[in-house]
């Protein structure tokens, strides 16, 4: 009966299932199903149309959360194509790279020792987003191909990038605390 | 503009009823209650005009229970009956409050664990029902000035309110008989206040320094979407400080020990507090204190010195204004509106550093005092049907990660903050040892690593599952957030297709049953009146499921029924119909039961063909023919 909550969340919002998505569509799309279906919108409404519309709005939800964000939807492309990769445990087989990840993080180890940390940090940071852009259109690439091998381990990769950024963004919550 | 006329399938096609609704800004120091009458929003006042209602409640043996300025006039004089700032304690744990008691002198039970009870001269009482006072006052209020019962209400509540802090406010609400639409962010609120008067577009800043809480929320508005990107704030950081920073400070130059006796030292807090007010528009304010037998004290505060003091509250605002904007992905600049919400925000030191930080003055023609309760009125009119051309609609956020312990007192996410609601996540579990028939799953909110330093929210038992090997069975639990920001549960074993039972046990809330027994003690002696009560709840709940029903099937029987299925559903309504007209209210909530039962998949189908549409791109306006 719930063939919406099962649908796949590209179909859901009409598009096609690639890697690069109309942002603009999306949230347009994404908005129009809120209009629609929100709880909001049933608040007069029996017990039992509020709860379907909490459910719907959930699972359009979750769509939006996964389709907009790059890492999420390359997981889930993946997943679809039954290439999926266990986001906690597994990491990138590129030999290269997990030298240069090590590397890396030292270098945000060492920026505590910097004499100007909180450039330092800016300037890494911006080395990790070009990193991703990078990573970004090879997954795009990748996939469109049909190469899924290489496909996944440039996720794998982005992946890395997401967490090395998220300690990032914890360092400079430190710093910022420590300059008041 | 139709967008909200169409996107309610079940709207009747009838002239709409007004429906009486109200905005309840539920504040830690006062209270609001405000409403939309023809059109035009305004907060409520009391038989002697005054709007603000101080959220004080004295208990006493011979008046019964005091709500509002008579209560706090004894603030001083009876202490201990007196209580204020329970809001602090909403939701909050026994053990919570070793860290709390330095701003709430009462006396609490001595008591395990649950929900924390003040003692007073009326028995123990929780902060639940302390609440639940402030808002039957405010409930009496708008019923007399809008001359009839009210239909629903929007209640704020901080940003930064975890699950058992909204179930807290809610359950509340419920005590005092109140039907509660939304429960709604405070700076939301805010945003919903101005954004109807300017039509805004883009990304709005919410600024909150009230009495005794910080909030700060990063709103995108568009397309008459208010999304919520992110919010921060402190609990515990307010103009209460701003207070006792000065009075710390009258104390040192008036060489006093610095924990002098409860009454002299509430005097003190309330010389500070005025000095602070008027340091809103004058360079220096004089402080003029009696003590003891006749010491008087008179000291010059310049407002530089003020500034000083409470600079580094200041700028602790400012540092989660930045992380919040990070986390929203927003730089300071690309924000286009700032608005100012609490008391504290008339400081022109607060402005001046808000000003500094966003580049730009904030918004302040709303009073900083009304503007919640104001913004919660208009979504109150909205959600109960009566302001149709408003196609406004607002997402609003989860506030802290949910998630679950696993080994080694560890959390493991489910659901992050900031993450859109409603919202449903599923984890799976699996059993530890062979045979294992249940398993207790404890969910927490924060966003730390440890179990410890989380908040604990419930413990589930899931029982009843099927004997397998060590790690055979599947439990599917699935975690749903409502819009309201409020956490349910449901689990079940995939392999088997058996559900798990699952039994909440609130960490520090109250069980639904509590809640239940609370309400029957308040009609107290009168059995009948709360039989009479309960008969005329489940009357309204039929006559609701019924019409709404009633005007969907009008529209879409045809296409969307068999004539068996529509037989099946006619039976159910006839039974409900005849269940209203006798005097069981168990009777009327089964057949409500049956009947929702009878049209689910009249209603999944509804809404599916709603989902369609939208897949399909049709404009909005478009449905509105159909």
């Amino acid at each position: 009966m719930n063939i919406d909550l099962t649908r796949n969340y590209f179909e859901l919002f009409g598009l096609a299932e690639s890697f690069d998505v109309d942002l603009e569509a999306l949230a347009s799309k994404y908005r129009a199903f809120q209009s629609a279906l929100h709880p909001d919108r049933f608040t007069g409404k029996s017990d039992q149309e509020q709860r379907i519309s909490v459910q719907h709005t959930a699972f359009v939800n979750e769509a939006y959360s996964v389709l907009k964000n790059d890492l999420k939807r390359a997981h889930y492309l993946l997943r679809l194509q039954d290439a999926e990769f266990d986001a906690d445990r597994e990491t990138s087989r590129d030999e290269e790279f997990l030298m240069q990840q090590m590397e890396l993080h030292e270098r945000v180890a060492e920026l505590d020792q910097a004499s100007d940390p909180a450039a330092a940090l800016e300037e890494l940071a911006h080395e990790f987003r070009q990193q991703q852009m990078q990573l970004i259109s090879r997954f795009s690439v990748e996939y469109a191909k049909g190469d899924l091998v290489a496909a996944k381990d440039s996720a794998l990769k982005l992946q890395f990038y997401d967490r090395l950024t998220n300690q990032l963004r914890e360092k400079q919550e430190k710093l910022e605390e420590q300059l008041l | 503009m139709a967008l909200l006329q169409i996107s309610e399938p079940g709207q009747s096609t009838a002239p709409h009823e007004h429906r009486l609704a109200a905005g309840i800004d539920l504040g830690t120091t006062n209270s609001l209650v405000a409403s939309v009458r023809s059109g035009a929003v305004g907060t409520l006042h009391d038989a002697e005009g005054a709007d603000i209602l101080p959220s004080v409640v004295r208990y006493t043996l011979q008046d019964g229970v005091v709500v509002g300025a008579r209560a706090l006039e004894h603030a001083t004089s009876d202490p201990l009956n007196t209580l204020a700032s329970v809001k602090r304690i909403m939701g909050r744990s026994v053990g919570d409050l070793a860290t709390l008691q330095g701003y709430l002198p009462y006396q609490f039970v001595d008591q395990e664990g649950g929900v924390p009870q003040i003692q007073t001269v009326a028995g123990p009482v929780t902060a639940i029902e302390v609440s639940s006072e402030i808002l039957k006052v405010l409930r009496t209020r708008a019923e007399l000035s809008l001359g009839g019962e009210l239909a629903g209400v929007v209640i704020t509540v901080p940003a930064y309110f975890d699950d058992a802090q909204r179930q807290a406010t809610k359950d509340a609400a419920k005590l005092a008989g109140l039907n509660v639409f939304r429960l709604l962010n405070e700076p939301t609120a805010a945003a919903v206040a101005y954004g109807l008067d300017r039509q805004a577009e883009g990304v709005t800043a919410i600024y909150d320094l009230g009495g005794g809480t910080f909030d700060i929320s990063i709103l995108r508005l568009t397309k008459g979407v208010f999304e919520v990107l992110s919010t921060g704030g402190d609990t515990a950081l307010g103009g209460d400080d701003f207070d006792r920073e000065i009075a710390t400070w009258i104390l040192e130059q008036a060489d006093l020990d610095t924990s002098p006796d409860h009454q002299f030292m509430r005097k003190v807090l309330e010389a500070a507090r005025n000095a602070k007010e008027s340091l809103t528009d004058a360079n220096e304010t004089v402080i003029r204190l009696e003590h003891g037998e006749g010491t008087r004290i008179e000291l010059r505060l310049k407002v530089e010195h003020f500034e000083r003091l409470i600079t580094p509250y200041v700028k602790k605002t400012i540092a989660w204004c930045r992380k919040t904007l990070r986390e929203a992905g927003v730089e300071p600049s690309q924000v286009q509106h700032v608005i100012m919400v609490g008391g504290s925000t008339r400081i022109p030191c607060v402005r001046r550093q808000v000003e500094e930080l966003f580049g730009q003055p904030p918004l302040t023609d709303i009073d900083p005092d009304k503007v919640v309760a104001t913004g919660a009125a208009q979504q109150a009119d909205i959600l109960a049907g009566n302001s149709l051309d408003s196609d406004m609609l607002l997402l609003d956020v989860l506030p802290l990660s949910l998630g679950v312990e696993t080994m080694g007192n560890l959390v493991s996410r489910i659901v992050e903050r900031n993450t859109v609601i409603p919202v449903v996540r599923a984890q799976e579990f699996t059993t530890f040892k062979d045979g294992q028939t249940a398993m207790r799953i404890h969910v927490v909110q924060g966003e730390r690593e440890k179990v410890g330093d989380c908040r604990s929210l419930a413990t589930f038992d899931l029982t009843g599952i099927p004997p397998m090997v060590a790690g055979a069975a599947h439990i599917r639990v699935t975690f749903q957030v409502d819009a309201d920001g409020l956490l349910s549960v449901s689990a079940q074993e995939k392999t088997s297709g058996v559900s798990a039972s699952v039994e909440v046990k609130p960490s520090y809330g109250l069980m639904e049953t509590e809640v239940e027994k609370m309400l029957r003690d308040s009609f107290e002696h009168a059995e009948d009146d709360m039989h009479a009560k309960q008969l005329a709840e489940q009357q309204v709940n039929a006559k609701r499921v019924l019409e709404a029903l009633r005007s969907a099937l009008e529209k879409d029987a045809d296409e969307l029924l068999t004539s068996g299925e529509q037989e099946a559903i006619d039976q159910a309504r006839t039974k409900l119909e005849d269940a209203c007209e006798g005097g069981d209210s168990e009777q009327i909530k089964q057949a409500i039961t049956d009947l929702e039962h009878a049209s689910e998949t009249f209603v999944q189908r509804r809404m599916n063909r709603s989902v369609q549409k939208v897949m399909r791109g049709h404009h909005l306006e478009e449905f509105e023919q159909d």
